[in-house]
């Protein structure tokens, strides 16, 4: 596999600073809670699946309100070339790839936009509590199209 | 010389089984291993208490069940040799000691604690058999004394440790300004003992406990005097003194709340608690109550899942080994059932956490399928239009420069408009090498997820999806068989059975709902920390604008400096360590397995869980068989004593006890080359020893070599027999004694012959 990187850095925002809406502690019931699929598991794997989500649905970025607050060090490689493609495909431009401020606004952009929707579709859900059950609901809803 | 430790002798004198004085010298790991040998009951464990009890005032070793007593246990008898106390005159005093000596450096330890008994009238009982029986009792420190007699406190029981460095003609007792306690906490420390005194139980149940492995590494290697200094540090020096302002007075308040959070405090200070009672193994105990919040709270509910966890596998035991009316086969049935259900439990869990892993890790690339094809396109159409590779166009440019030839087959001359456009071109690919990458990223993707989207389904979702559901059906259905032969055992074992298989029910969901109450404590936890975290934040920056306070600002941030270097240096250490560890405790293993391949891989993770993987990738590190988890323990305590420096003798009683003849073939084999510089001894056997091993249809070429003479190919051995009086009189007082032995070889009848350890008369 390719080994092409970018160093991000050194922070990332998923919008902590919107109090009104409480995503500080939105991300962290979803990393701390045992209802939550994420539960044990870093913020920026949180980012990332929002992310995708948000861009799979074709959802608008929206700039988060702040500055960055997640160290950009917790996104592996995998993250970081999905990242990528992401900002890619947004721009129709592939020299993009080789921008990380720009990739990282897009991206923070899509995460942001498809925050809320993720949590509450997690928290509140209805059916099973099983957490593989409410992950592949969210995978399957926006892949198909 | 170094500071490696070595037992040198062990005496007894009318402790437990052995009347009279008994002496052990043991043997250096340059002599050879000591083997003490003794059949069941004979007191092979009560060697390895007289040795706890001597140092540390405790005999942990083969006590049984707190809430059964049977005839086997230690319990039965009494701290002082019956027969002895019953030869003691009435009104007179009797004494039990144990000497031991240590070796440590060039300097000798005696350690020698003695406990005075005045005996009055004994009280006894006649048995329907006619024979009379001590009775006995247990004194307020918890020692089991005969029913009549009283201990006596010091001078006629006394604990005494005395040394002699290598100039001294003599033992003296020059270390006035410490307590024996404190020399022998400073020569093998009570925390370490059981990594050294280990006795079969205890390495059969380790891997089912992640905080034997913890302390293992972290008590040995000293680790914990670092975090308790770190805890020091943060709790008394973290948080300025108030008075600056009100708004940092308010911080500091706030801090301080999420401090007595997480240590479970009220605002005075004092302990809280829940109204919650704690889960007691023995009703006799006090009641105690849960922690209000907190790493105490979480602390207290790990260690009643503990606590559960043994109690749900004695009764299990009871089921298996009980007498009541249930028949054979059922018992069987129910014995192979629970354990089926308890892998299957592990095989659940460890698939559900991989597919929901999957699902988190690899769902957001199947989300992106779309985006990725989308940049791709992008890429590939640029690679059709010329504009990629960069590499191409700057070869390109390169070669016109260089042949002079434009590619309008004009010429290139110096200076010339047509020539300075090319190497404008050239000049402005410099810098877009990494454009090229970009488009190497996008094939690797095409190539092997956009072409194999159905392989990268199947691999991350697909399979790990099914292996779930069949380990999840197959749990239910088994569970159900479970409880169907629960409820014949019930019937046709009366009362007892009814009585057991409902309190493991009810084990079982306490368990549940403790885990429950964990996951909720730690979730609570965390967000605290978090909080205190950016509440502290707030305050350095409130604290850094007010000038009165910037002293105190600096004192904590220099606290806070050293507090990060101990946090650094801990977490350096600790992952230097676990990974020395886990590294040599594999290697170890694989040498003491008899199929080595049935394991693929061990791992130790940062918070102490242990992986272990057999050919399916299931972790069976907490479903191990006795004997498997017994040679990993081996292999474990093999390797703490290596990357954590502490070289203490071993005495490890049963080391074969469950294992099977393979690896038992594979422990006579290995065991000299295993621990190369540790004094060894083993309390075994002869089923462990001298017997010929049993042969194994799956190792048909498998010697039947007996363990004694493995040894003897590679090592010297020096003999003990532990020998129990056959007279019928004296059953019942334990009359054993310790006698020098040696390896003969009985010419016997067929059911006799094979090598045995007599005593070297």
């Amino acid at each position: 596999m390719s080994d092409f990187d970018i160093k991000f850095g050194p922070w990332i925002n998923y919008g902590n600073k919107n109090t009104k809406d409480e995503i500080k502690d939105k991300m962290a019931e979803l990393i701390n809670s045992p209802w939550s699929p994420f539960n044990g598991q870093d913020m920026a794997k949180v980012f990332i699946f929002c992310m995708s989500y948000g861009c799979a649905k074709g959802m608008e970025p929206v700039k988060p309100p702040g500055n960055g607050s997640m160290p950009a060090s917790a996104f592996d490689k995998e993250m970081r070339d999905y990242m990528k493609f992401v900002a890619i495909a947004h721009n129709e431009d592939f020299e993009i790839a080789t921008n990380p401020n720009e990739v990282v606004k897009i991206c923070e952009g899509y995460a942001y936009a498809a925050f809320l929707e993720v949590h509450d579709k997690i928290k509140n859900r209805t059916s099973s509590p099983d957490p593989s059950d409410i992950l592949e609901k969210l995978i399957n809803e926006v892949s198909s199209t | 010389m170094s500071d490696d430790i070595r037992l040198l002798s062990v005496e007894i004198q009318n402790y437990r089984q052995y009347y009279g004085n008994h002496k052990l010298n043991f043997a250096s790991r340059e002599e050879g291993f000591t083997v003490i040998m003794g059949k069941n009951g004979e007191g092979k464990s009560n060697l390895l208490n007289a040795i706890n009890w001597c140092l540390y005032q405790e005999e942990p070793h083969g006590m049984g069940d707190d809430d059964n007593e049977h005839e086997s246990d230690n319990k039965s008898l009494s701290i002082i040799n019956n027969r002895y106390i019953k030869d003691t005159k009435p009104e007179t005093r009797a004494d039990l000691k144990v000497d031991i000596w240590i070796q440590k450096g060039d300097t000798v330890y005696s350690i020698t604690r003695t406990m005075g008994i005045l005996k009055h009238e004994l009280e006894e009982k006649t048995l329907n058999s006619g024979k009379k029986v001590v009775l006995l009792k247990d004194d307020p420190m918890g020692f089991r004394i005969p029913k009549g007699c009283e201990r006596l406190e010091a001078p006629f029981s006394n604990f005494v440790v005395t040394k002699k460095g290598p100039h001294d003609t003599d033992f003296s007792d020059t270390i006035r300004w410490a307590t024996p306690e404190n020399q022998v906490k400073d020569i093998l420390p009570q925390s370490l003992s059981k990594y050294f005194l280990l006795d079969g139980e205890f390495l059969e149940a380790f891997w089912k406990k992640s905080k034997n492995i913890k302390e293992g590494i972290e008590q040995i290697s000293q680790l914990h005097l670092i975090t308790g200094a770190l805890k020091n540090i943060q709790t008394h020096m973290m948080i300025p003194s108030k008075g600056f302002s009100k708004d940092t007075d308010d911080m500091t308040n706030k801090i301080r709340e999420f401090d007595r959070f997480e240590n479970s405090r009220d605002k005075d200070g004092n302990e809280s608690w829940t109204d919650d009672p704690r889960y007691k193994n023995d009703p006799s105990l006090e009641e105690t109550y849960y922690h209000s919040t907190g790493q105490p709270r979480i602390d207290d509910i790990d260690e009643d899942i503990e606590k559960i966890s043994d109690k749900k596998q004695k009764i299990s035991q009871e089921i298996k080994s009980s007498g009541f009316g249930a028949k054979e086969s059922l018992k069987e049935q129910y014995a192979k059932l629970e354990a089926e259900l308890e892998e299957l439990e592990t095989t659940v869990n460890s698939t559900s956490d991989t597919f929901v892993y999957n699902l988190i890790k690899k769902g957001p690339q199947i989300m992106l399928k779309n985006a990725i094809k989308k940049s791709v396109d992008v890429i590939d159409k640029e690679i059709r239009g010329g504009g990629l590779p960069v590499k191409y166009k700057k070869l390109f440019a390169d070669s016109l420069l260089e042949s002079k030839l434009c590619v309008c087959h004009e010429i290139l001359e110096p200076g010339h408009e047509r020539t300075q456009h090319v190497i404008d071109f050239k000049d402005s690919l410099v810098g877009k090498e990494e454009n090229d990458d970009v488009a190497l990223l996008a094939d690797d993707y095409k190539r092997f997820f956009l072409h194999n989207i159905d392989e990268f389904s199947k691999k991350y979702f697909i399979d790990p999806r099914k292996s779930l559901a069949d380990a999840t059906e197959k749990f239910e259905k088994l569970d159900q068989e479970f409880t169907i032969v629960k409820e014949k055992l019930k019937k046709s074992g009366g009362k007892d059975a009814d009585e057991l298989i409902n309190e493991q029910a009810y084990l079982e969901e306490l368990s549940k709902k403790l885990y429950e109450l964990k996951l909720t404590a730690t979730s609570d936890l965390k967000t605290s920390n978090k909080n205190r975290g950016e509440q502290q934040n707030e305050l350095n920056k409130a604290l850094d604008k007010n000038k009165k306070a910037a002293k105190v600002l600096h004192q904590l941030k220099k606290w806070d400096e050293i507090a990060n270097t101990f946090q650094k240096a801990y977490d350096e250490l600790k992952d230097e360590i676990r990974q020395g560890v886990r590294d040599t405790t594999w290697k170890n293993y694989k040498n003491l397995l008899a199929n080595d391949s049935e394991f693929t891989s061990f791992d130790i993770e940062p918070d102490y869980t242990v992986f272990l993987l057999d050919k399916d990738n299931f972790n069976k590190a907490r479903n191990l068989s006795a004997g498997q988890s017994l040679l990993l323990t081996l292999a474990f305590v093999a390797a703490i004593r290596g990357p954590t420096g502490y070289k203490f003798p071993l005495i490890v009683d049963s080391p074969a006890g469950k294992v099977d003849g393979p690896n038992t073939h594979n422990i006579g084999k290995c065991l000299p080359d295993f621990l190369p510089d540790a004094q060894l001894t083993l309390l075994a056997t002869n089923k462990e020893y001298t017997d010929y091993i049993s042969p194994d249809p799956d190792y048909p070429k498998m010697p039947n070599t007996p363990v004694c003479k493995l040894f003897e190919e590679k090592i010297n051995v020096q003999h003990f027999k532990i020998q129990k009086d056959k007279n019928p009189d004296s059953e019942n007082v334990g009359n054993s004694s310790i006698m020098l032995g040696k390896l003969v070889f009985q010419d016997g009848t067929e059911e006799k012959r094979g090598w045995m350890v007599v005593a070297d008369e």
